[in-house]
């Protein structure tokens, strides 16, 4: 009983931080709701990163391109199709992501070291480019894809900067739920085991590489669903959404909220959003020299004080560690 | 004919950029993602002094290698304090590819460079009958004459030696006594100096760009997996390969074009993971 009950107290925090979360709208404007909607999705995007990332220790840098397959999937059935209803373009687009990230894993998987990095961003780079060049994924002359909208839910439901907030905060905490149940299952341990000591995994009979396509599939798959909401609350994706430089900012948001722990990428992903957001505000022409800084500053922090580069790791208790891949 | 020219052009500018990459990530392990960056300041260079200033070309290109050899020993300072750390250095190159394309902006202006039109080198010449244009010759020639000076130096001296013994097992390297810092020093700065020819030399047809750093770095990254790593005629193969493949692709099928390269990437993977000179970093 008392394990039952302390289970249940350390969800308090959480449940309370959700509740509260969900009564935001009363207290913002339409532009913070929408901003705090785009730090969801990108947060949950860096989650579902750090399940390869973090926890396999599969370094990928092409993650956006594999979220930005679910982005485009959503975008070609909703408007080149017709097709209108938000389950079927989710479930479509976590599909077509799934069977993107199989492929992904299979060619990188064929690359060790510092060679697997780059090979994730070079396929990254190739959707990317496939996006932008391919008359079948454009519209008209514009290099972005437009024309995309919020999906009905068949629930008659009234969307809004501030449902469409609420509608992804529950999500958002349904996905968090499940990599909290995959990092805590056998699953989970076996991915930090093949991340941690791989010749010792297959001594024990483990087939390291099977576990390592899992890990990146089921991270597409979760980031695939994150790409059609991208898609859904900006109503366009471009080729830059999902290029280089954005898998170069989420494997930022993992790593400054502590790659490896529980809500570290999560939470990470909420900072470097509303960071990007407010240096853009101040001056758009100097803003990437904010981001470049705060790369640079958590790459060398994370040398030489990982304490403070990873600031919510003592505070979500995860357990770290920087084995190569 | 135009095509060739234009591949082995583009193939002898990619040599550059890889060989740059390749030496570092499989002689030091560093994953200097930056490379491309240091090519864009390179290119920046040339395109002030030889299209505004007016200096000569050689002139130019001297200059932007001196730069971007100075700006690889800033670069190895940075990377010195990660050694062997690939978070910290995919951080670090990220960073440096944000700062450093924005102050390019700054310095140079948000206005892309068109590509420097260099009087003597403006028209074609004419080679067993066919007429090549004489920008994408030079190009050809000083990455050829670089390819040489390369393999010349990795495979005939003792530095060379010293790199190459690093590559195979850097602990009995640095147990014989030799310092192995002070090899990756000599990489950076003299890839870095290439990354700066390649980048003035490539102006003369593609310009100077703020999404140079990115764009150019996966092309040579693309030639550093597939032409492996460790050896000067493998990335040299590799890269013409890549440059003729663009080229013909961009002629034939150009809503395809860039896909291709990482097509070839993906085979020579899925066939051969150590790239065709069959050393891992």
């Amino acid at each position: 009983m008392t394990t039952v009950f302390t289970q249940l107290r350390r969800k308090v925090p959480v449940l309370v931080l959700l509740i509260g979360a969900l009564e935001l709208p009363f207290l913002l404007s339409s532009q913070q709701e929408s901003l705090l909607t785009r730090a969801l999705i990108f947060a949950m995007m860096a989650a579902s990163l750090d399940l390869a990332y973090g926890q396999a220790g599969l370094y990928s840098l092409g993650h956006a391109a594999l979220a930005g397959v679910g982005g485009y999937t959503a975008w070609l059935l909703m408007v080149r199709y017709g097709h209108e209803s938000f389950w079927y373009l989710i479930v479509a687009a976590a599909l077509a992501s799934a069977l993107a990230s199989l492929v992904f894993a299979l060619v990188s998987l064929r690359a060790r070291g510092l060679y697997f990095i780059l090979v994730t961003l070079a396929l990254g780079q190739m959707v990317s480019n496939l996006a932008q060049q391919w008359d079948f994924l454009k519209t008209a002359q514009a290099e972005a894809v437009t024309g995309i909208y919020i999906p009905s839910l068949g629930l008659g439901e009234d969307w809004h900067s501030g449902t469409l907030y609420q509608f992804v905060l529950v999500l958002t905490a349904l996905g968090l739920f499940t990599i909290q149940r995959i990092i805590g299952s056998p699953l989970g341990l076996a991915f930090r085991g093949s991340r941690d000591n791989e010749v010792r995994m297959e001594a024990l009979g483990y087939d390291v590489w099977r576990y390592r396509v899992v890990a990146i599939v089921l991270s597409g798959t979760l980031s695939g669903v994150c790409g059609a909401l991208f898609a859904f609350q900006s109503g366009l994706i471009s080729p830059t959404n999902i290029g280089v430089a954005t898998s170069g900012l989420l494997v930022l948001m993992a790593i400054i909220g502590g790659s490896g722990t529980r809500y570290g990428a999560f939470i990470g992903g909420i900072l470097v959003t509303l960071l990007q957001f407010y240096a853009n505000q101040w001056s758009m022409e100097r803003a990437p020299m904010i981001i470049g800084g705060l790369f640079i500053v958590t790459a060398l922090l994370l040398r030489f004080r990982p304490k403070v580069a990873g600031a919510l790791r003592s505070l979500t208790r995860g357990r770290v560690s920087h084995a190569v891949a | 004919m135009q095509i060739i020219a234009n591949g082995i052009s583009l193939g002898a500018v990619l040599f550059l950029m890889g060989s740059g990459l390749a030496l570092l990530l499989g002689a030091m392990g560093v994953l200097n993602l930056a490379h491309g960056a240091v090519y864009m300041v390179g290119a920046f260079v040339t395109s002030t002094l030889a299209v505004d200033q007016g200096y000569p070309l050689v002139v130019a290109i001297l200059g932007a290698a001196v730069i971007c050899a100075a700006l690889g020993l800033a670069l190895e300072r940075l990377f010195r304090f990660i050694p062997g750390r690939p978070n910290e250095q995919i951080l670090m190159s990220f960073g440096l590819i944000y700062v450093l394309a924005n102050l390019a902006q700054w310095i140079w202006g948000p206005i892309a460079k068109a590509p420097f039109r260099i009087s003597w080198l403006e028209g074609a010449v004419q080679i067993g009958g066919v007429s090549v244009p004489a920008n994408r010759l030079a190009i050809a020639v000083v990455g050829f004459a670089i390819a040489l000076m390369l393999w010349l130096v990795q495979d005939r001296t003792r530095v060379g030696a010293m790199v190459r013994a690093g590559m195979d097992d850097a602990e009995m390297t640095k147990g014989l006594g030799i310092n192995l810092d002070r090899v990756v020093l000599a990489v950076f700065v003299l890839g870095s100096a290439v990354a700066g020819i390649a980048g003035g030399m490539g102006g003369l047809v593609l310009g100077a760009n703020t999404n140079q750093p990115m764009e150019v770095l996966l092309m040579a990254l693309v030639v550093v997996v597939v032409g492996g790593i460790g050896s000067v005629p493998g990335t040299l193969v590799a890269a013409l390969v890549i440059g003729l493949l663009d080229a013909f692709s961009r002629d034939r099928f150009p809503e395809m074009s860039s896909v291709m390269l990482y097509l070839l990437m993906a085979g020579v993977l899925v066939l051969r993971p150590t790239g065709l000179s069959g050393r891992t970093a």
